[in-house]
């Protein structure tokens, strides 16, 4: 982590550090929910998901619609967003990919037609909603201040719950005996199917938990932003970058991927301006993929 | 003005055409995932406005610019496209694959819209930067009618370049690249080179397009070059055919077509009818990915079969080895006479090497004779398939050496060892299944001209003369296994014991004269490896030297000359036939457990 050393920590550049480290375990939080939430999809049933940036964006504005549009309270949108995105997860697993694989398409294939899938689902949204950013206003939101540090509540509920998600996730895949069969069918799906794991629904569960993990992700952004048609472009594609960055083996790495990509945002805006912190990532992705394409964190489960 | 609209409609159609020609070379033949088009695209528009434009954004700042004429821009952006496609190969060529290939470019193309967004001083940002009235060559372009003819004539030749590239021997080694670099570099053909210049090919392509559309629309700016466009190209790339180039050009105009038509038949306005558009070829992209993957006209196709490509050889497909076989027949040789002692052609001494904690071969030694051919044989995990990785440099040996005609192969990786003549035959036979037979056994040829992109262009001629050449001989090895029946069958759709065969056949082509098989008759019909058994005879005849890893006591009994044999990663006995068959223990080690 570049921390600033020497005559930069002294008075207020001290509460500007723990500042940006408040900052950064947001982010970082975030980054990790949306890394897990691609890595288990990924990992599991080896598909380079894009259309992910789809769901996201049917989650946001699921949250609209219930919320604004129906004006029913904020933790039924919440509902909203994760029953949507874990539908839309499924609906595209089950209607497409599962077809695909069955036909025996190439990865070059599956992935084609999951950039189909974003491209068009994506225009539709524009098609129905209009290019205009939506809104969702009414989240109790209040900043707490400790000392001159500050953090707002909608930023403290984000970072619990994603916390909390990824929490959960570990715990399912390590002490249940659904997580042991996705960790088999990801470790080797065809000896999964020869000991009677059935193979579609575990790929079916994924793409439920993790579509359901990148709606939570897009509820906070919408109520602390907004929604728009392309919402779920970057931060996918950051998600993306944290699972390889973290590793593909595990979901401590993918996690940890996340909070690190976080943090680099962050403190390289300590330095740098914020467009140069997203090239300093592409760097670091750059040289992990060439010279570490393990991750950070090595997995003798995974390629 | 209806005439400048539809010219204006068709150039749009051109740019996207050649885009995809050239992402098909990358994607379609070399198998290469690239989501990097739009900012190859991109950054030849940006290369070409930075040189040409008079240096002033829309709201008059002023910018960097050389203020070159269009020609030079667009030199440049070839220039700078090219270098940035080789960059993007650097990691590409060598390890990064698949997945990380796609993470790779789509990493390149956030990268190059967050630089041209910031980097206000060389690109004007977001404002972009404004072009001048195109001329070339001295000649004022002045209407939209006018510039299409520009766009059309470079779509053409795009078109042009890439239909060479695809049909040039070039080209199939392309597609042997896609199906199986590890095949290819055990036929002594390396790939590190092809597919980096196929990348900076394919880059410069794209941004010459950017820098003749720059010029056109007189305009750059970020939003121009977004994913979308990306994944556009890809779309036609996918549903024209990869591998087939025809199919690009003919899915672009369909697809680039969509929008005029949407917005023609009034149903839409002008502003929903790019999200529709957006819409409707994302569906198609889907729709056509499940139910015709290989595409509108899958590789291979022609409407006119026409060059001995994918030339059907009438012939019936019965597996005739009699009257063409190798060399001279050297009859039924069943028992063996011993042979003269012949001069040593591989010296393997000492090889040692172990994974971790397992030593998967220790101080492993023997010799290989010109003619003679030798059986590594022993249980499953002895070591034998190690051996082979380390004497064709797949594998580096802890210790110990390989000596090929008295000259130390150590460190050589397996294309300089395929080159220097020993050459491996695969267990799991590692054809390339994408392609014809006669395409696999022809890349197996060495010192091919046309291999070398600048010679497919510059010397057409002696490109063509070897091709013939080189597609006689493939012809000839094909025949000599008995597999010219199905030459022209794609790879995939043959049994096993045929693609065994073809892979022999390509063995063959390679000229090599030492020859490491790795069970050879494993999987195999018996006919088939009664064939197989004689070919390999009649090679050591020839004066091959010949190694092979075979199960088999059949195969082993009828072949070698001598045995090795090898246990728990060493070599416990070696000798004739006889003498391994008369020792109890090795008998016990190999029939025991």
């Amino acid at each position: 982590m570049p921390l600033p050393t020497g005559p930069f920590i002294l008075g207020e550049t001290m509460t500007q550090l723990i500042q940006l480290i408040t900052f950064g375990i947001v982010q970082g939080l975030t980054y990790a929910l949306l890394a897990s939430s691609f890595w288990i999809i990924y990992s599991t049933t080896r598909t380079f998901h894009l259309a992910h940036s789809l769901t996201y964006a049917i989650a946001g504005y699921a949250v609209y619609v219930v919320s604004v549009q129906l004006a029913m309270p904020l933790w039924i949108g919440l509902l909203a967003s994760l029953l949507c995105s874990a539908l839309a997860g499924c609906a595209i697993e089950f209607l497409l990919y599962d077809k695909l694989r069955k036909r025996g398409s190439t990865v070059l294939g599956i992935f084609l037609s999951s950039l189909g899938v974003a491209a068009a689902g994506t225009a539709l949204l524009q098609l129905i909603f209009g290019p205009m950013v939506k809104q969702v206003p009414g989240f109790p939101n209040a900043t707490l201040s400790m000392g001159e540090v500050t953090v707002t509540t909608l930023q403290l509920t984000g970072s619990a719950a994603a916390l909390v998600t990824i929490a959960a996730l570990y715990v399912l895949l390590t002490f249940t005996s659904i997580g042991n069969a996705v960790t088999a069918v990801r470790t080797n799906p065809r000896l999964s199917m020869a000991v009677g794991i059935r193979v579609e629904s575990v790929s079916l569960l994924v793409f439920a938990i993790g579509s359901a993990m990148a709606g939570l992700a897009a509820y906070f952004e919408t109520i602390s932003f907004v929604a728009y048609p392309t919402m779920g472009l970057q931060p996918v594609m950051f998600g993306v970058i944290a699972v390889f960055l973290g590793g593909i083996g595990s979901v401590k790495g993918a996690a940890l991927g996340g909070f690190v990509l976080g943090f680099l945002l962050v403190f390289s805006g300590l330095f740098l301006s914020q467009n140069l912190g997203v090239i300093l990532v592409f760097a670091v992705l750059l040289v992990i993929v060439v010279f570490r394409p393990d991750g950070l964190v090595r997995s003798p489960i995974g390629r | 003005m209806a005439g400048s609209y539809i010219a204006d409609l068709a150039s749009q159609v051109a740019f996207l055409v050649a885009l995809s020609v050239s992402l098909n070379i990358l994607l379609g033949f070399a198998g290469q995932m690239s989501m990097a088009t739009a900012a190859f695209y991109g950054l030849g528009a940006y290369t070409c406005a930075v040189l040409t434009s008079q240096g002033a954004s829309l709201t008059g700042e002023s910018l960097f610019a050389p203020q070159l004429p269009f020609l030079g821009g667009f030199l440049g952006a070839v220039v700078v496209t090219f270098f940035a496609g080789l960059a993007v190969a650097a990691p590409a060529a060598r390890r990064v694959k698949g997945d990380y290939l796609i993470l790779l470019t789509l990493a390149f193309h956030f990268l190059f819209i967050t630089v041209t967004s910031t980097w206000v001083d060389l690109t004007g940002g977001p404002n972009g930067i404004m072009l001048p009235p195109l001329s070339l060559l001295g000649f004022e372009i002045k209407t939209t009618d006018q510039a299409f003819w520009l766009a059309f004539a470079w779509a053409v030749i795009a078109t042009i370049i890439c239909w060479k590239i695809g049909g040039s021997p070039f080209g199939r080694l392309l597609r042997g690249i896609r199906e199986d670099e590890i095949a290819l570099h055990a036929l002594g053909k390396p790939t590190v080179w092809p597919k980096s210049l196929t990348f900076g090919i394919t880059a410069a392509i794209a941004g010459a397009t950017g820098a003749v559309s720059a010029a056109y629309m007189q305009f750059v700016a970020p939003t121009t070059y977004s994913l979308d466009l990306a994944i556009l190209v890809a779309a036609c790339v996918a549903l024209g055919g990869a591998g087939n180039i025809l199919g690009s050009v003919l899915a672009a105009i369909a697809i680039g077509s969509l929008r005029p038509i949407l917005e023609n038949t009034g149903l839409l306005s002008s502003d929903t009818a790019v999200p529709w558009q957006t819409v409707i070829y994302g569906a198609i992209l889907v729709l056509g990915m499940v139910f015709r993957p290989a595409g509108l006209l899958p590789e291979g196709f022609s409407f006119r079969r026409r060059g001995n490509y994918y030339k059907s050889v009438p012939g019936d497909n019965v597996i005739a080895m009699a009257g063409h076989s190798y060399i001279e027949p050297s009859g039924a040789r069943r028992v063996k006479t011993p042979k003269p002692v012949s001069e040593v052609v591989v010296e393997v001494r000492d090889l040692t090497k172990s994974f971790g904690g397992l030593q998967a071969t220790r101080d492993v030694s023997f010799k290989l004779r010109k003619g003679e051919i030798v059986a590594l044989i022993g249980p499953n995990g002895a070591g034998k398939s190690t051996i082979f990785n380390q004497m064709t440099g797949a594998i580096r040996p802890d210790r110990g050496d390989v000596l090929l005609r008295g000259q130390s192969v150590l460190g050589a990786d397996p294309v300089k060892v395929a080159k220097l003549g020993m050459a491996r035959y695969f267990q799991h036979v590692r054809i390339l299944e994408g392609m014809t037979a006669i395409d696999n056994v022809a890349l197996g040829v060495p010192g091919q001209t046309g291999e070398a992109l600048s010679r497919v262009f510059l010397t057409p001629s002696a490109v063509a003369k070897r091709e013939r050449e080189v597609q006689a001989e493939a012809r000839k090895h094909l025949k000599d296994v008995g597999a010219d029946g199905y030459a022209d069958q794609i790879a995939r759709d043959l049994a096993f014991g045929q693609q065994k065969l073809i892979a022999f056949a390509r063995l063959l082509a390679t000229g090599a004269d030492v020859l490491l098989l790795d069970e050879p008759t494993s999987g195999v019909d018996p006919r088939s490896a009664q064939q197989i058994i004689e070919l390999v005879r009649e090679l050591a005849a020839s004066g091959k030297t010949i190694c092979i890893v075979e199960h088999s006591l059949h195969v082993v009994s009828e072949l070698a000359d001598r045995i090795v044999f090898m246990d728990a990663g060493a070599v416990v006995g070696e000798g004739t036939v006889e003498e391994i068959t008369g020792r109890a223990d090795l008998v016990e080690l190999y029939f025991g457990t």
